[in-house]
């Protein structure tokens, strides 16, 4: 009886399973004046390279970072922070102009203080995933200089690997965060 | 005293304690409101007399037994138990805390804000200064430091609004004195020297208040200020032609205000409006001399250009006024012009053309073209409406010359009609001036203090939704500040213009920064329905950094004792970004007297049911 007993709750036991750990480091990424300003979480063995050379930081055409998914079909990620105020709407409204396909799927997406739009457009080519994000209007006057900088995370790459990494993209976006948090007092 | 450690005194104890919880029960449910009964009875100082009671009893009956006997022990612990709860209640009421703490995504604090907690903020340019306000066990209010005014009540409630433009008896408008409802409409001269006369009121016709002043005011400007009983604002200015602009303020919802020196010099709400015919006339004006002076002027322009001359009149300002009298007659061609003209400056055709557009013409032309049989009548049919006068008098004047001769000498009705037509044919109206890129300076400029009205009001049944009034003294200013529950509002400029004044919640300073990440409402697949909910926080202590997922209904607890709740998260946009209600309460005493306590007074129990020495 003893014995039933014991096994049972072996039993029960192994049906207790713990969540999976990922391998995620974390990157400090520099801003354009800001020696660093932003922190994501990624896998390990995404490639990422930061773009510390002031000069082309210079030019908000030039990524802050970029990240490649993959060795044969890579997917890139750039992540861009701009100087003057730019809205989700126009931002999305310039990647709808390049694109080919004139088929894609927005939804609102917010976190971390910054919130706006999220696009997807998965053409036969090449598919993008983007996000495009400003600091909350009610915290724009709590922070300094480029804290309060637009931001878009821009996923492009071969469509049928984007929809494959996804789910590990929107990681990435959720992840993404300020490195000092936005002070509040009454 | 030998009572107070008697099984009497404990009985009553206990039979006042349970009357008064029954009471404090019934008003909570009666009220729907703890604040009720914790003002009636749970903080009420019979209340904590009855707990010193207790302490008292209890420790004297355990110490009345002496010397202690083997039988004694359960009674003992159970009483030693009982004395550590009670201890642990009072160093939680008056060494505890309990408060909440806000946070936006992406923003961290560490200011712990105290339900019904009252302090003053003081704040000068060098330093903000907290001091509480504090009740003493007899229920009086005391600040506890001096402060450099005089306290004078505290009211239990009160309400109060933002308000600017018009208050219940006057108008407050910066650069002018107040100007009392009953004087008006008052003229108002404005800084660039025009003059337009003030309505002002409170209605909720809005509509019909600016017909009634319109129709008084014709051919006069005016700026009315309308308040509606929602505290909406409409500010109306209207020029002498009833050309009109508006804003409307809603002071509850402000969407821009002026600070002066951070608000230390006070707010203001400014109102711009553009004021066109004036500053449409001023241009016009300049506009005629230059043309006369440089450039060639359309032919009835040059007419009258030449009329003045003859007649030493300014053609500039002579025109503007033509122009502008013109249309306040709203008419097509006007016949008030009391100059007189010399015809024999324009051709012999061009003024029988004039001549006959001015002895023809009628407002309703149509139908009367069809009377006298105009031969060209069908094309003009197939026009809208607002070109048929504009093509007639162009017809007109193609056929000049086949027109018959002027039969009598013109009389000045004829003269008037017959220049207003010659404008019209080359197109020149008051109305056809554009107004769309005028410059910034015809912008009226008003402002209008902004200051809070506060008036005492009765409490509402649930307390905690009281917002009390504090009433202060300096000199012979008494200040009213309504309490500022949520810590929004702006501050109160005292009239030395170096300090501002808040009344609102007390807050702490905890020993750690707590950063929210992000905030999820975790939905129940394929449903609306919430499942739980749950954000990612970051507790900042110097150095280190411990990440905390909270959950609905878990607690985090810090090693100094702090707990925290996720109490509940807000949407603050459409786009989905969260707020969060953090509980956080901390009791210094629950490890070593309370929990201890419970657990010696339970093991007691059982010992003295069980144990029989």
């Amino acid at each position: 009886m003893l014995n039933k007993t014991l096994l049972l709750f072996l039993l029960l036991l192994l049906g207790c399973e713990n969540p999976v750990q990922k391998n995620q480091r974390e990157v400090q990424i520099p801003g354009r004046l800001t020696p660093l300003l932003y922190r994501i979480q990624i896998p390990e063995e995404w490639e990422i390279t930061l773009n510390e050379d002031p000069l082309s930081l210079q030019d908000t055409m030039n990524p802050l970072c970029t990240i490649k998914i993959g060795q044969e079909k890579p997917i890139k990620i750039n992540i861009h922070n701009f100087m003057n105020e730019i809205t989700p709407e126009a931002q999305v409204a310039r990647w709808k102009n390049q694109m080919a396909n004139s088929s894609f799927t927005l939804s609102n997406c917010a976190g971390a203080g910054f919130a706006g739009l999220k696009y997807e457009n998965y053409s036969e080519e090449e598919g993008v995933i983007g996000y495009a994000l400003r600091l909350l209007p009610k915290l724009k006057n709590q922070v300094v200089a480029e804290m309060g900088a637009p931001i878009t995370i821009k996923a492009t790459g071969n469509s049928e690997w984007l929809l494959e990494n996804r789910d590990a993209i929107d990681e990435l976006y959720q992840s993404f965060e300020l490195i000092e948090p936005i002070l509040l007092s009454s | 005293m030998k009572f107070l450690i008697r099984l009497p005194f404990a009985i009553f104890l206990m039979v006042s304690t349970a009357l008064l919880v029954l009471i404090g029960t019934w008003i909570e449910a009666k009220t729907e409101s703890h604040g009720q009964a914790a003002v009636f009875i749970y903080s009420h100082p019979l209340f904590i007399l009855l707990l010193i009671g207790f302490f008292i009893n209890i420790l004297g009956s355990a110490l009345s037994r002496y010397p202690y006997k083997k039988q004694h022990i359960p009674f003992l612990i159970t009483h030693l138990g009982l004395l550590m709860i009670i201890a642990g209640v009072m160093i939680k009421s008056f060494f505890g805390v309990q408060g909440h703490l806000f946070l936006i995504e992406g923003t961290a604090s560490n200011e712990l804000v105290l339900p019904e907690s009252y302090a003053l903020k003081i704040y000068s340019k060098e330093q903000v200064e907290i001091i509480p306000l504090k009740k003493s066990l007899l229920g009086n209010y005391y600040f506890s430091k001096e402060i450099p005014f005089q306290f004078l009540k505290l009211s239990s409630h009160g309400e109060g609004h933002l308000q600017a433009w018009l208050n219940s008896h006057s108008v407050q408008l910066k650069g002018f004195p107040k100007i009392p409802l009953i004087d008006l409409p008052v003229p108002l001269t404005l800084k660039s020297g025009y003059t337009v006369d003030l309505f002002a009121n409170h209605s909720n016709t809005l509509e019909e208040d600016l017909q009634t002043i319109s129709k008084q005011q014709i051919g006069k400007p005016f700026l009315f200020i309308h308040q509606s009983p929602e505290k909406k604002t409409t500010l109306l200015l209207s020029d002498a032609q009833g050309i009109t602009s508006s804003l409307i303020f809603d002071a509850q919802n402000l969407i821009s205000y002026n600070a002066y020196d951070e608000g230390f010099q006070g707010y203001t709400l400014q109102a711009d409006l553009p004021f066109w015919n004036l500053k449409i006339e001023e241009k016009m004006q300049k506009e005629l001399q230059e043309a006369e002076q440089h450039a060639s002027l359309a032919p009835p322009l040059k007419f009258i250009s030449q009329i003045c001359k003859k007649q030493g009149e300014d053609f500039a300002s002579t025109t503007t006024l033509l122009l502008k009298n013109w249309a306040r007659e709203k008419s097509w061609l006007y016949d008030q012009w009391q100059l007189p003209l010399d015809w024999t400056l324009l051709s012999k055709d061009e003024t029988k053309a004039l001549y006959w557009m001015a002895t023809l013409f009628q407002e309703d032309l149509l139908p009367h073209l069809e009377t006298i049989k105009w031969p060209l009548l069908h094309t003009l049919k197939e026009l809208p409406q607002e070109q048929v006068h504009l093509n007639w008098m162009a017809q007109l004047y193609g056929i000049r010359k086949e027109l018959p001769e002027i039969i009598e000498p013109i009389d000045p009705i004829t003269s008037s009609k017959m220049l207003s037509a010659f404008l019209r044919l080359y197109q020149i109206h008051w109305s056809s001036i554009p107004t769309d890129h005028l410059p910034p300076e015809s912008m009226f400029s008003f402002e209008s203090p902004l200051t809070y009205a506060i008036h005492e009001a009765n409490p509402p049944q649930k307390l905690e939704k009281a917002d009390p009034i504090l009433w202060l003294q300096k000199e012979n200013q008494t200040i009213s500040l309504l309490y500022d529950r949520q810590g929004n509002q702006l501050k109160v400029p005292l009239t030395d213009g170096k300090h501002c004044l808040k009344f609102q919640q007390m807050s702490l300073p905890l020993p750690f920064v707590i950063r929210l990440h992000r905030a999820r409402n975790i939905k129940f697949p394929g449903s609306e329905q919430t499942y739980s909910y749950e954000c990612d926080l970051s507790l900042i202590e110097s150095n280190q950094t411990i990440p905390v997922e909270l959950k609905m209904n878990q607690v985090f607890e810090t090693k100094d004792g702090y707990r925290l709740y996720l109490a509940g998260i807000g949407s603050l946009d459409n786009y989905g970004s969260k707020s969060v209600q953090l509980v956080i309460n901390r009791d210094p005493a629950k490890y070593w007297l309370t929990y201890p306590g419970a657990v010696l007074v339970a093991f007691g129990i059982i010992l003295l049911f069980w144990k029989r020495w």
